[in-house]
């Protein structure tokens, strides 16, 4: 767990933390978010102080691009989870009960697919000021990387604050500010 | 009742002879199962009639309030034992959801749409059943995918909240998931309703002597009273249960809702039996608590309070070891659960793990677990009993590295949550002196795809050439007997994600409910239901 930080991520900048596996990257982002509580010290946006209450009403000013990226199948494709039903003529009034049903995890989304939908939902957020990146380039081929970094820096030329977490080296390198868990 | 009517019945039962027949001419294995089922069915409509009876006869508003009470909470504990949830913490939800959806849309029909006397039980007790019985099944498909589309997509919902979206907004996609599976094959059915099949219902109105197109509009009002009673309840139940789905920080809990469940290989067939109101399960508790209680007893003369109950439903052999009692499962190879009473002077000693290897355990039939299937199996060799409870006898140490108290393990799990487990019960042992400790594996419920006999389940994950279950999660329950006895249990999933403890702290008793296993039987049956029934992390 990370102790002793203290780090400002500023507006128009590229701010990345990194560290090696299991140094707490993802659960700082996790606890900037609101979505861990903070054990001491304090996380403030705007100068505002963020906890767990007011937590949402930062998140509205946020966009998210989180780790597991490739698990969201079935946000960018909402109908591929439905089920179609033949009908069954005594279904209605003479039917058994029916068994519990078990959604099954998706597929895994493929890199374009990945980009496609982090493009796509960095683009609905064109009025929020902080974009979040967790391991945004973990999962793509070393070309969509390399788009996804352009992307980033796009959006902070834009005047956006954005954060990144990230153990890959071309990310660290091309960060305004580094900060090693 | 007359003489005619009991000879007018026996004739009917006649009718039992044709197929009675042609089943003791092909199939006599199924006449019994048969003819169980028949006189179940007979006693249960009977214990119906007889109810519906007292309901009309003394036509009381509240008596007819009260049996729709029962019967919704009747039919939640259906919804929940059948969604495989725990059901302490949904029954309510469940319950409640039921009864006022039932009862607005009822009394909807009741008084404004047949305009009849609401409570009047001839027409209360029919309406409500038919809405009731027909919400519950539905409630069975909305709930249960509602649930496992949170626990199979909850990055989804994760997404959606770190973008600033709001609570229910977030749920959105998982409302309109759990709706479609309610509406889509009510859709599907009613395209078909009447056309190559009469409804029940439609049968018993013209049977009433009513009118073709009174009888029709009543089926109509009905249908849709049952599809609004359906979208209603489940709806009220989805909004009731959100607190206990959700934690303050909006992270889902479901390890707490969702029941691993024990297939770990019973393989105990669902009998078939009549429906009644479509509700129908076999209840198989009986059988396993008299089992545990006679162990129980069996267990006290030699006092090794941290043994559970003997296991009627899946392979179990047991081996005595130095530090621990593991029961083994031949068909996972993995143990079923390992059990050990784990003392102050056992948690100091000079013993190290440096000089043991994992071995095979020559006690046990092949296949069992080797070096081999862990190798590369990006699985650790999880030790159940530690390495580090066992560092007081070199004996107990090279034991405890025997493949019959190893699981695969997620790397993960073992160095960080597991690990800080173990060393929380050395903590205790020092701390009381001694604790008792039994832990051992979850394999998540698969439904029917594990069958009797049939040793390797196609979609049960494994590992090696001898076929090693990974389970799903493990478990660990801990009994403290020192001045007033307590006891607390906990479930980690097998999975390198940070799991915080205190969401990991169940009862015993729903520990219990997951694995199958009766722990701590040895105990007076007081004191071993007040200490399983619930557990806290800040009482010890």
């Amino acid at each position: 767990m990370a102790t002793g930080l203290s780090f400002m991520a500023r507006d128009g900048q590229l701010t990345c933390i990194t560290g090696a596996e299991g140094s707490g990257k993802t659960t700082l982002i996790r606890t900037l978010m609101g979505f861990l509580p903070v054990g001491s010290g304090f996380v403030s946006v705007d100068g505002e102080l963020l906890t767990i209450r007011s937590a949402h009403a930062f998140r509205s000013m946020m966009a998210y691009l989180p780790q597991q990226m490739q698990m969201l199948r079935n946000h960018l494709y909402p109908d591929a989870c439905l089920h179609s039903y033949e009908a069954d003529e005594y279904g209605v009034w003479n039917a058994l009960m029916p068994s519990a049903v078990e959604e099954q995890p998706s597929e895994p989304l493929s890199p374009e697919e990945i980009f496609q939908l982090a493009q796509k939902t960095l683009e609905a957020a064109k009025d929020k000021p902080i974009v979040i990146a967790d391991e945004p380039a973990a999962l793509l081929t070393p070309e969509l990387s390399l788009q996804m970094l352009q992307l980033l820096r796009s959006q902070a030329d834009a005047g956006k604050t954005v954060l990144i977490a990230s153990r890959k080296q071309q990310l660290v390198a091309y960060a305004d500010q580094v900060i090693k868990l | 009742m007359n003489t005619g009517l009991i000879i007018h019945t026996i004739l009917g039962l006649l009718l039992l002879l044709i197929p009675a027949g042609a089943l003791y001419l092909l199939e006599r294995q199924t006449l019994k199962s048969f003819g169980l089922t028949i006189v179940r069915m007979v006693a249960q409509l009977l214990v119906v009639c007889l109810m519906v009876w007292v309901l009309i006869r003394f036509n009381k508003a509240w008596l007819s309030l009260l049996w729709l009470l029962l019967m919704a909470a009747y039919s939640a504990w259906i919804v929940v034992k059948r969604c495989k949830l725990l059901w302490r913490k949904l029954l309510p939800a469940v319950g409640i959801g039921l009864f006022v959806g039932v009862l607005i849309v009822g009394l909807w029909i009741l008084g404004l749409v047949l305009t009849v006397k609401v409570f009047d039980a001839r027409w209360f007790v029919p309406v409500m059943a038919l809405l009731t019985a027909h919400a519950t099944a539905m409630m069975i498909r909305g709930l249960s995918t509602y649930v496992t589309a949170l626990k199979a997509d909850e990055q989804q919902y994760e997404f959606l909240r770190g973008n600033g979206v709001v609570h229910f907004q977030a749920l959105r996609p998982f409302l309109r998931r759990s709706l479609l599976a309610v509406i889509s094959p009510t859709i599907a059915n009613l395209t078909v309703l009447g056309l190559t099949s009469m409804p029940l219902l439609l049968c018993g109105i013209f049977l009433g002597g009513i009118a073709p197109i009174n009888a029709f509009i009543l089926m109509l009002h009905m249908v849709i009273g049952c599809i609004a009673a359906s979208v209603l309840s489940l709806s009220i139940t989805l909004f009731v249960a959100d607190k206990s789905l959700f934690d303050k920080f909006g992270k889902l809990m479901l390890m707490v809702a969702l029941m691993v469940t024990v297939v770990a290989c019973t393989g105990r067939k669902g009998g078939a039996t009549a429906e009644l109101f479509g509700v129908a399960d076999a209840s198989t508790a009986e059988a396993s608590t008299t089992d545990a209680s006679t162990t129980g007893r069996q267990a006290k003369t030699v006092v090794m309070y941290e043994m559970p109950a003997k296991l009627a439903d899946r392979p179990e052999q047991i081996l005595k070891r130095k530090g621990y009692t593991t029961s083994y499962n031949s068909r996972t190879k993995t143990p079923n659960w390992v059990a050990w009473h784990l003392t102050k002077s056992h948690t100091y000693g000079s013993y190290q793990r440096d000089q043991e290897v994992f071995a095979e355990d020559e006690s046990v039939k092949a296949p069992r677990a080797t070096d081999n299937d862990y190798y590369n199996s990006r699985y650790d060799r999880g030790h159940m009993c530690p390495a580090g409870d066992n560092k007081w006898d070199q004996q107990a140490m090279t034991e405890s590295f025997l493949f019959t108290n190893v699981c695969p393990q997620n790397h993960g799990l073992n160095k960080y949550e597991w690990n800080d487990l173990e060393i929380l019960c050395r903590d205790w042992a020092r701390k009381y002196g001694a604790v008792d400790i039994v832990c051992g594996p979850l394999y998540s419920s698969g439904g029917e795809r594990f069958r009797v006999g049939d040793n390797t389940p196609s979609q049960q994950k494994t590992i090696g050439r001898n076929k090693v279950w990974v389970p799903d999660a493990f478990f660990k329950v801990v009994l403290c007997r020192q001045g007033r006895p307590k006891a607390i249990g906990f479930v980690y999933r097998n999975e390198g994600k940070k799991q915080l403890m205190e969401d990991a702290v169940c009862s015993v008793d729903e520990v219990e409910a997951m694995t199958g296993i009766d722990f701590f039987p040895s105990l007076d049956d007081a004191t071993e239901r007040r200490i399983e029934a619930s557990a806290s992390l800040l009482e010890w």
